[in-house]
């Protein structure tokens, strides 16, 4: 049974990122409900990020572009919460194969409450990195994205190489890109957990989601076992709804005792 | 419980409308296809297209020349400067081409001036793809030679140029940030072109020249 789910979500993710991929044929106007560049030269959809930047770039203000990726999120997070994150999303995928218990251990000597203030930055990087400074300064989340470095500047330079040349954010890009794959390699679900912009947004939903993680309280014998392998640092029996849980259903593999499950509804 | 459920029905009712009227009623949609995903920001991939340039006589999507463009090119040469809303490199490049030009892109979705360079009339037509008829657009698919790896900021200079012993109009294209003096010697080097080519050239047989050579 627990190997199904995770299974099941392996697979989820696989056929999204396929599905994020199908663009080298065709483009469509639609929109990721999760960060991933269109830059990208298979993307089928556009980036939200960059969709809002475009709405809002330098005081122009678009109010439909604006609403469409906000609209399209919403939608999707008021059903299935941070699912997104854990089922859709082709950089959770990558952070899955990129965390390995050896290296997250050392991540584990961070103080709690270091720990906790960082989770604010994804916060901080949405309102200010992806509507403040594009509207007031022209200075984009985009222009240092480092899964536009990754999706978008790596793939292009190596299907055409020489074709392009660095311009003067690359420098900067290139710094950030660095510290995100450190970031992925040393923190399990490091970018989810501190910087995803997307992840934040789509977090305030698993507020009010129908789908949602529950624990039976009656159950419960409070041996840990579901903290100990929850990727997001939940503290799973305590906290309801929380806006971290990505809904990866391990605390449900975890437990022994039966006492975590999905439920949709209230 | 049952008011926070009618509450989650509620908000995804709201949500998915305002999505479906979005998405269906407005031009939200196409601008997102045309706009953003099949376009390449280059602000986004922190790079620019290589400096080369390269003239061609055909079109990149092998359509005619439209006739505004013949018809201006009895004047001088034409400068086709390409933009979208959100992009970096296309706001230093407006500076720098409004230095050029002496005239003012800022917040300008489409401009048409002249201004005499090189000893000769150089038209440019500033377009914002956010912002223009259909008509407008299309122009940049003419002369996006690079077509899903191009993208903008793009500049193209159509002039006059010499192929098997007739004068036709030959253009060449640059993405990308490029600094003042890239500009200038390109400007130089399309007014050579056109004023060693055009006492020789008929604007009237160029589509007809064009359409035989498909």
């Amino acid at each position: 049974m627990s190997k199904d789910l995770q299974r099941k979500r392996l697979l989820s993710q696989l056929i999204f990122l396929l599905i994020s991929n199908l663009g080298a044929r065709f483009k469509t106007g639609l929109c990721y409900p999760f960060l991933y560049c269109h830059a990208c030269p298979y993307s089928i959809a556009g980036c939200p990020i960059g969709i809002i930047e475009h709405a809002i770039y330098k005081k122009h203000f678009n109010l439909f572009l604006l609403l469409y990726p906000i609209l399209m999120i919403a939608s999707l997070s008021m059903i299935v919460g941070r699912a997104i994150c854990g089922w859709m999303c082709p950089i959770g995928l990558l952070q899955r194969i990129t965390s390995t218990e050896r290296l997250t251990k050392l991540s584990r000597k961070i103080p709690h409450s270091i720990e906790r203030f960082l989770r604010y930055a994804k916060y901080i990087n949405l309102i200010l990195f992806v509507f403040l400074t594009p509207h007031f300064l022209g200075f984009m989340f985009t222009d240092i994205c480092p899964i536009g470095f990754l999706v978008g500047t790596i793939p292009l330079s190596i299907l055409y190489p020489g074709r392009f040349s660095p311009n003067e954010f690359f420098p900067f890009a290139l710094m950030v890109f660095i510290a995100f794959i450190i970031l992925i390699f040393l923190f399990n679900r490091g970018w989810c957990k501190f910087f995803c912009p997307i992840g934040a947004f789509i977090g305030l939903f698993n507020k009010v989601s129908l789908l949602r993680i529950e624990v039976d309280k009656s159950k419960c014998v409070h041996c840990n076992a579901c903290i100990k392998v929850c990727p997001m640092g939940i503290d799973v029996p305590n906290v309801e709804r929380s806006q971290e849980c990505i809904l990866c259903g391990r605390c449900i593999d975890a437990c022994q005792y039966g006492a975590i499950s999905f439920k949709v509804g209230v | 419980m049952r008011k926070f459920f009618a509450i989650q029905v509620t908000l995804i009712i709201l949500f998915s409308g305002l999505l479906s009227y979005v998405t269906l009623a407005t031009d939200v949609y196409d601008r997102v296809k045309t706009g953003i995903v099949s376009v390449i920001c280059l602000s986004c991939i922190k790079m620019k297209p290589a400096f080369e340039i390269k003239f061609f006589f055909r079109t990149a999507n092998l359509e005619n020349y439209p006739s505004f463009i013949l018809e201006n090119l009895s004047n001088g040469i034409i400068f086709l400067h390409f933009r979208v809303d959100s992009c970096k490199s296309c706001d230093y490049l407006d500076e720098v081409i409004s230095d050029i030009f002496k005239c003012n892109l800022k917040r300008t979705h489409y401009l048409v001036t002249t201004s005499k360079l090189y000893g000769v009339n150089v038209t440019l037509f500033h377009i914002n793809l956010d912002h223009v008829s259909k008509d407008k657009k299309s122009l940049y698919n003419l002369f996006n030679v690079m077509g899903s790896k191009g993208g903008v900021p793009m500049i193209s200079i159509i002039t006059l140029g010499r192929k098997n012993e007739s004068v036709a109009p030959c253009y060449a294209t640059l993405y990308g940030y490029q600094k003042k003096d890239r500009i200038l010697d390109f400007i130089r080097e399309c007014s050579k072109l056109y004023l060693e080519n055009f006492k020789d050239f008929k604007p009237s047989l160029q589509n007809h020249r064009l359409k035989g050579d498909h």
